[in-house]
């Protein structure tokens, strides 16, 4: 499976995709989307716990990332800016009116006869619960723990977009893993 | 730690999956045809603080202003009267906004109604009541108050407001090619052409078609013509004259001449006099875009071509798909912009119709019916619809077959309905320009191929591609109108494509669209082009309800007043809303369809008031056209309580309204700047609003010159 291909490949590819891209080669936009798109649609999928808005949502990013090429400064990966974007889309997103709930954004499980039913239920239940928890952290927070556990982004990477240091990203993660557990294991007490 | 790890464990097993089969299609299908101007222009670090401080200082001398505007109380109260006054013919009956599903408050209310059941609208007595006359309709109704369709991508704002799957094909399809010498035209007695003009007349269906010929004297055919006037001729793509008369272009024809028709702007209603309003869903796009064309030319768009629901509708607004019923409905809202802090608000009313997957969408047959005449070789127009069909073809799939028919001095035959994608792509490459416009030959051939290839279990679709088709006027447009109506009803419909200006009948598409119950769309460039035929044409091809129209109900202890934006020509009578056999929209899967409201609050409205109910009412394609009606509250805790704090697609509708009453010189916006708009547009960045934004900040020395004129 390399659905995560597009984040570590190594990234001397997009400098030569974005000279393409600036020469008005079409074929080069098409490219960067096809090299891209399964590792922002597998980060939205994880943030929003479901395909069809992620799909939506990773539609959306590309769209906001065409408009906002000019201002990709190429210091880092074109993976890493595109996960930034993917970001903000799903935050605005979720911040829409009425867009809150994350408790009945599955429809209700369909009567389906295999034996492993039972556990996609829990699975999918604890998924839900892990997901509000990550969703009730802070921001900063929140950016860094999916960015690195659901957009696979190195710690340095994620460094350099938040303009801070490692040191800072690593206690970020610590920090996040600490209250994601204070909150599953308030909520389950 | 030990914890850390396990949480770790679980971050890291959520479930993924493979991105669905059409995403990088449609991904790609959005690269802009800009992309590289865009890739290109680097701000440094610096420029772009600059820019940011630049931007600020906007704001805040923006909001200094618009304070002082305030103060100013632009429009005062005694302005209905005014305005009923201006208006008479337009007065009561006003009407809109449709509903279906719930969202947020997962309040859905379904009924089945038999048709003839009620033919009055409801009206309890006095007080207001809970939806008077809901029923829960039993199937889904029970589920259906936690069927919260979580929207998809309220971020997803602009562009068309038909976000429908378009899917990626290498599909094939057949293609054989015939050239058929032409049938004559129908010959129709002249009595019964007078008949059947009137008729169409009066339906409002070829309002713009004859120019000079239509009778001035039918009452309606007055209402219609509030302030429209047949337009000189004036050519945009070449040199348009601003606003109106100049010299157009001739075209090859008599009746050449850009002709649009206004319907007048919805007055303000007191909900003490009618506290309903009621009209047809309209899905169409086409005025947005021609305005654009014109304000790209750099010419103001006459007003009578300003249709501000076409506006509001060629946008998306981020509404959820629904789940499990046809529709979802949402309401939302705030300030309104130019009035902010008097009690006046805007409410806007999304209403999106479920998607089909390609799958489970039945196959289809379209037969495109396209210009070839002269005047299509102009700025590369039949160009730009080879290109178009090229495009969709990519889109279709093995079932589904497309023929063509072309018409210059003649109509002919070029293809019959086939699947064959070479065979297609050779006829597309065929097209070349002919001689004069005969449409309605054209258009006969087209049906005649249509009744042909019909199939109950399939979708059928006559699509007009031409740059005007005036001159159907001269051989008698009243049997290709009635032609039209007839496929119609059978299931044929019609949609009407417009490329180019120079002779272009924006009233005439849009009404031919209407009477063949299709959408009328005005494609100006590629990028359009691909909205259009990628992804509104095939995702939107199976239409999922019939004669769709919404009534609102205003409670009027908590709205004084209520005004419709745009929906002119689509008005029904408020208590023909349950008379299932009055022709109203029909809408595509997928579609979504806005109404937006500008609203006066009584003195004693309070946070916890409902505003009014919004009613759906449809018949329903899958069931075999069954009568459905779905209801929806608008609460007061649907407006936010500052402009700033409103959900960005609230203010982009209400700004997109605006501005297309700046365009439309409505009474309504008289007083206000239009840069106003463009200030409020900036902090809206999605994809679409930066068009939108070009084509205000090509208006607003046009607008305060127009203003300064009236003064």
């Amino acid at each position: 499976m390399n659905v995560h291909a597009g984040v570590f490949q190594p990234s001397n590819n997009d400098e030569e995709l974005l000279e393409r891209i600036r020469g008005g080669d079409r074929s080069a936009a098409d490219d960067l989307a096809q090299q891209e798109y399964r590792a922002v649609y597998a980060y939205l999928r994880k943030l929003t716990g479901d395909t069809d808005r992620a799909a939506d949502l990773t539609q959306e990013t590309f769209r906001k990332a065409w408009q906002s090429l000019g201002r990709f400064d190429g210091r880092s990966r074109i993976s890493t800016w595109l996960h930034r974007i993917a970001y903000t889309t799903f935050l605005n997103a979720i911040r829409g009116p009425r867009l809150v709930s994350t408790d009945d954004d599955d429809p209700p499980p369909l009567a389906d006869p295999a034996p492993a039913v039972d556990d996609v239920l829990r699975q999918r239940e604890d998924e839900r619960r892990l997901r509000s928890a990550v969703m009730a952290l802070p921001d900063p927070l929140r950016f860094t723990i999916t960015a690195h556990y659901w957009g696979e982004m190195p710690v340095r990477e994620i460094a350099e977009v938040e303009k801070i240091t490692t040191v800072a990203v690593r206690k970020r993660l610590a920090r996040a893993l600490a209250q994601i557990e204070g909150q599953l294991t308030g909520a389950s007490s | 730690m030990n914890q850390n790890d396990e949480i770790r464990r679980r971050l890291a097993g959520v479930t993924s999956d493979e991105p669905p089969d059409n995403l990088l299609q449609k991904i790609q299908n959005d690269i802009p045809a800009d992309f590289a101007a865009l890739a290109a222009k680097r701000p440094t670090e610096v420029g772009a603080r600059w820019w940011q401080i630049a931007a600020l200082l906007v704001v805040f001398i923006g909001a200094g202003f618009f304070a002082w505007q305030a103060s100013r109380d632009p429009l005062s109260p005694d302005i209905d009267d005014i305005a009923v006054r201006s208006e008479p013919s337009l007065a009561p009956e006003r009407a809109s906004v449709p509903e279906i599903e719930s969202i947020a408050q997962g309040e859905t209310e379904t009924q089945t109604l038999q048709p003839a059941q009620e033919s009055t609208a409801p009206t309890p007595s006095g007080a207001y009541a809970e939806d008077p006359i809901q029923q829960t309709w039993p199937s889904s109704g029970g589920a259906s108050a936690q069927d919260f369709a979580v929207a998809p991508t309220p971020s997803a704002m602009p562009e068309s407001d038909l976000s429908v799957r378009n899917e990626s094909g290498r599909d094939r399809t057949e293609v054989s090619v015939q050239a058929a010498a032409p049938p004559p035209p129908a010959p129709v007695s002249s009595s019964a052409r007078r008949e059947v003009l009137k008729q169409a007349v009066e339906e409002g269906a070829i309002g713009g078609i004859v120019g000079g010929v239509m009778p001035q004297t039918s009452a309606l055919a007055e209402r219609i013509t509030v302030t429209g006037r047949p337009q000189p001729p004036s050519a945009p793509a070449v040199a348009p004259p601003p606003s109106t008369g100049g010299t157009a272009e001739p075209n090859d024809q008599p009746y050449g001449d850009v002709f649009f028709r206004s319907s007048g702007t919805n007055p303000f209603i007191d909900t003490e006099d009618d506290r309903l309003s009621t009209f047809g869903l309209d899905v169409d796009t086409g005025s947005y875009n021609v305005a654009r064309r014109y304000l790209s030319d750099g010419h103001i768009p006459p007003p009578e071509a300003i249709r501000a629901e076409e506006f509001i509708n060629a946008f998306k607004y981020g509404d959820p798909a629904p789940r499990r019923e046809n529709f979802a409905i949402r309401t939302e809202g705030g300030p309104w912009p130019y009035l902010r802090g008097e009690r006046y608000h805007g409410v806007r009313i999304g209403i999106r119709g479920r998607e089909v997957t390609r799958a489970a969408r039945k196959p289809a047959t379209l037969i495109f019916t396209i210009d070839v005449s002269g005047s299509m070789e102009r700025e590369d127009r039949l160009d730009l619809v080879k290109k178009s069909l090229h495009l969709l073809l990519d889109q279709l799939d093995r079932g589904d077959r497309i023929g063509l028919v072309v018409y210059g001095s003649r109509g002919e035959v070029l293809l019959e309905p086939t699947s064959d994608h070479d065979a297609i792509r050779r006829a597309i490459d065929r097209l070349r320009p002919s001689g004069a416009t005969n449409a309605e030959e054209g258009l006969i051939l087209a049906y005649d191929m249509a009744s042909e290839h019909f199939r109950r279990d399939g979708i059928t679709r006559v699509i007009l591609c031409s740059d005007g088709v005036a001159n159907v006027g001269r051989t008698g447009p009243e049997s290709i109108l009635a032609r039209i109506g007839e496929a119609a009803r059978r299931g044929i419909e019609l949609t009407t494509v417009g490329f180019g200006m120079g002779n272009y009948n924006d009233h005439l598409m849009e009404q031919l669209a209407n009477r063949g119950n299709g959408q009328y769309a005005y494609v100006d460039t590629l990028d359009e082009a691909r909205r259009i035929f990628v992804e509104n044409l095939t995702g939107t091809l199976q239409t999922i309800a019939r004669d769709a129209k919404v009534q609102v109900e205003f409670d009027p202890r908590v709205v004084e007043r209520y005004r419709l934006i745009g929906y002119e020509n689509r008005d029904i009578a408020d208590h023909r809303f349950r008379d299932d056999t009055v022709d109203a929209g029909e809408i595509g899967a997928g579609h979504t369809v806005t109404a937006l409201y500008e609203i006066k609050l009584t003195p004693s409205a309070s946070a916890r008031d409902r505003i009014g109910t919004v009613h759906l009412r449809y018949k329903d394609v899958d069931s075999g056209d069954e009568v459905l009606e779905v209801s929806h509250p608008i609460r007061m805790s649907d407006l936010a309580q500052t402009w700033r704090a409103s959900t960005e697609s609230y203010r982009l509708a209400a700004l997109v309204g605006t501005f297309a009453e700046l365009l439309g010189r409505s009474y309504w916006t008289k007083d206000v700047d239009p840069r106003l708009v463009l200030r409020e547009l900036e902090p809206l960045d999605r994809q679409g609003v930066r068009d939108l934004r070009e084509m205000v900040r090509a208006a607003v020395p046009m607008l305060e010159e127009l203003r300064r004129e009236r003064e």
